[in-house]
């Protein structure tokens, strides 16, 4: 994982600094992997007068506040579900700062429970930016994904609606109201039920290949710690209404098995229903939107023109006509080193 | 579910597995379903018998991932995973049709958590046991069995006292629908799990295998009630075979001294008592006093009667069962099976089977 991670962390996105000392923060979500990473930085560089890490399952909650112990003692733990509209109200008050990370994220497991996945991905959206403006919260960022963009499953199609209900809601609040924004990026290295842990766990049983779907399948990578930053520099730089994407490069499946095992063949199995060859971060008809800001894009709808003209007042610039931000269309490209034992691969078996 | 070295086969007595239920061609729902208690009688289910369909139901989607590689429907075609939760009942009555049993383990059961959470543990506990027993009428379910915890016997604290509602709300079913013929809703309640995540064997497994020079114990008196999850499996299962509906099952449990457990799983360490949390007692009941008129001593278990229900006791008696003493109690400290240290754990349990085999 460290390869994979030192491979692909290029930029840190930790400019602007948001300031947290004092403050009140939530994080929904808050014992996932994302949350967890939010919670151990923020406990690290901040010294809020609460941070609020709210989730559904007792026993992560039980599991990480063993292991904060005592050191931290501003780290509240809240049971609660982002479909429970009250219990975010009730838990909002007096928040300053909102990190909207609690989602369903299985692809398949989205495809065969469609209205779950919906039920906590948008109306849990909902939930949030409805406790946010009731309680006057300043800043809300809310995570969203790669899989959002042009979507082809469920689960790409409800993050893309918790985006619009984020930037619609910053259209709806007056001067004073809470600022929303969402922070799209790819996959983060290493996170739970992911590619690169699976790869690693094949590996350590003593597997002799690698199942990949597709040779020719490439993604966007992220480390953990550069999606923490990219969320708290975001929270400090936006206006209301951003989707917010990182410039982070591409790599391909094949690219992957061949870091994380060099000696090992690879096998293709095929895609699987609801996934795509590569990923888009920025879709072709989203050019019009998209603004290029140092480390990173914003989209912006037309009707969000107060944001757009304020970061183009700071430097921000239109993109060409031509932009398109995919995983199979980026300058940066990152390849396995090169190893003298590469194996071909080898094809998927299909029984007559 | 924590694996801890030596201790399943300290506590384990393979007294509950009989008789057996038959569960093949049946249609299951199991609620909590990966959770350790869930997964393990999924495990069990999936080992056992042929259902034609066995429903997974749970929230969390990465247990269920995780899950699904370990039990998977490409070798158990009648698996099916199912996310949900028990707070809604129109998933519940989505996911409950055409299924005929259902076991329901969704549960928080954390007690500092629930202490703090209220009403989280409220609406999991006991509005989705309403919900779960609701969707079964509904569905036309012919049993459910809902797992409890010595915890709700005269609770004190938050946990415990959902846990006697939800007891509440399986057992007591509305009138007119015992007529009806609704489904035989029973309950069977245990104590603490040996090695469950979060509880106290795991917990005294890591500061030794970490190199603690000393084990925390809340009290030197306190004593709790052990059961195997492999025992709580084949138990539950068990008293579904012959459940008529309103009966809370409970095992005849060995019952232990947390200091005598702390003793016998590092004798070299020191101990240091920490005190009482928030919501925790010193003993715990598996049955009070106060409903022994309702207790028939059966085989290996207790069975709990509602009240003034001659019917139903006559055919447990006809059965086998008796009544049992009239200040009888089933309490963690004068059980007539407590443990001094695990190692006469062992002898009981084995000495037990052995009676049982010559009975």
């Amino acid at each position: 994982m460290k390869d994979i991670s030192s491979l692909v962390a290029s930029r840190p996105f930790d400019q602007p600094v948001v300031d947290l000392d004092g403050k009140s923060v939530l994080i929904t979500g808050g014992t996932g992997g994302y949350g967890r990473a939010f919670v151990e930085r923020v406990c690290r560089d901040y010294r809020p007068e609460r941070l609020i890490v709210f989730s559904r399952d007792e026993l992560k909650q039980f599991e990480m506040a063993h292991e904060l112990g005592d050191n931290f003692p501003f780290v509240k733990f809240a049971i609660g579900d982002v479909r429970d509209a009250s219990r975010l109200e009730e838990i909002t008050k007096d928040v300053d700062v909102i990190v909207h990370a609690a989602a369903l994220k299985h692809v398949p497991i989205a495809e065969r429970n469609p209205a779950e996945c919906l039920r906590t991905n948008v109306d849990g959206a909902i939930n949030v930016v409805r406790a946010a403006i009731r309680n006057k919260v300043s800043r809300v960022c809310s995570i969203s994904t790669d899989k959002a963009v042009s979507p082809v499953n469920v689960y790409g199609a409800s993050k893309l609606a918790a985006e619009k209900v984020m930037s619609a809601a910053a259209l709806d609040v007056g001067p004073g109201g809470p600022l929303f924004c969402s922070v799209r990026y790819g996959n983060v290295v290493g996170s739970r039920g992911s590619v690169i842990p699976f790869f690693e766990r094949l590996i350590a049983e003593g597997a002799d290949e690698l199942p990949i779907t597709d040779p020719r399948m490439t993604r966007f990578w992220i480390t953990m710690p550069q999606a923490v930053n990219f969320t708290l520099s975001s929270l400090q730089m936006m206006f209301g209404g951003e989707v917010f994407v990182p410039k982070i490069p591409t790599m391909s499946m094949l690219d992957i098995a061949r870091t994380l095992a060099p000696d090992l063949g690879t096998r293709v199995i095929g895609i699987r229903p609801g996934e795509k060859l590569h990923e888009a971060l920025i879709s072709r008809d989203d050019v019009l939107n998209t603004i290029e800001l140092q480390d990173r894009f914003a989209l912006l709808s037309p009707e969000h023109i107060d944001a757009r003209l304020r970061h183009m007042a700071k430097g921000a610039h239109p993109v060409a006509d031509d932009f398109f931000y995919a995983s199979n269309h980026n300058p940066e490209v990152i390849r396995a080193p090169a190893s003298a034992s590469m194996q071909p691969v080898k094809p998927r078996i299909v029984s007559a | 579910m924590v694996h801890v070295p030596d201790m399943d086969p300290v506590f384990e007595t393979g007294l509950y597995a009989h008789p057996v239920a038959d569960l093949t061609d049946k249609s299951i729902l199991v609620t909590g379903a990966t959770g350790c208690f869930g997964s393990r009688l999924v495990e069990t289910i999936c080992r056992q018998f042929q259902p034609s369909r066995l429903i997974v139901f749970s929230r969390d989607e990465s247990k269920q991932f995780e899950m699904a590689r370990r039990l998977s429907p490409a070798d158990y075609p009648f698996l099916r995973y199912v996310l949900g939760d028990v707070r809604d009942l129109d998933r519940l009555i989505e996911t409950m049709k055409d299924v005929d049993v259902v076991i329901h383990a969704a549960a928080m059961k954390h007690v500092t958590l629930s202490e703090q959470n209220p009403m989280e543990c409220l609406r999991t506990n006991a509005q989705g046991t309403q919900n779960v027993i609701h969707a079964a009428e509904r569905c036309g379910v012919t049993a459910v069995s809902m797992v409890s915890t010595d915890k709700a016997v005269q609770p004190v604290n938050m946990y415990g006292a959902s846990k006697l509602a939800a007891e509440k709300i399986a057992t007591a079913r509305p009138f007119g629908t015992e007529v009806a013929g609704g489904p035989r809703t029973h309950v069977v309640r245990f104590g603490n799990f040996v090695g469950s995540r979060g509880s106290v064997i795991p917990i005294f497994d890591k500061l030794i295998r970490d190199g603690s020079d000393t084990l925390p114990v809340t009290d030197q008196r306190m004593t709790r009630f052990w059961i195997t999850v492999d025992e709580a499996v084949n138990f539950a299962l068990s008293s579904l075979s012959f459940a008529k509906g309103g009966e809370i099952f409970v095992p005849k449990l060995r019952s232990m001294a947390v200091v005598d457990l702390a003793r016998f799983m590092a004798p070299s360490l020191k101990i240091a008592f920490t005190g009482l949390r928030e919501g925790e007692r010193l003993h715990e009941q598996l049955i009070a006093t106060d409903v022994a008129s309702n207790v028939l001593d059966y085989q290996h278990r207790y069975v709990i009667l509602r009240a003034n229900r001659t019917a139903e006791r006559d055919i447990y008696i006809k059965a086998g069962a008796v009544r049992v003493e009239e200040n009888f109690s089933l309490c963690s400290s004068n059980n007539p099976v407590t443990l001094t240290d695990a190692s006469s754990a062992k002898v009981v349990a084995q000495r037990e089977h052995l009676r049982l085999l010559a009975d």
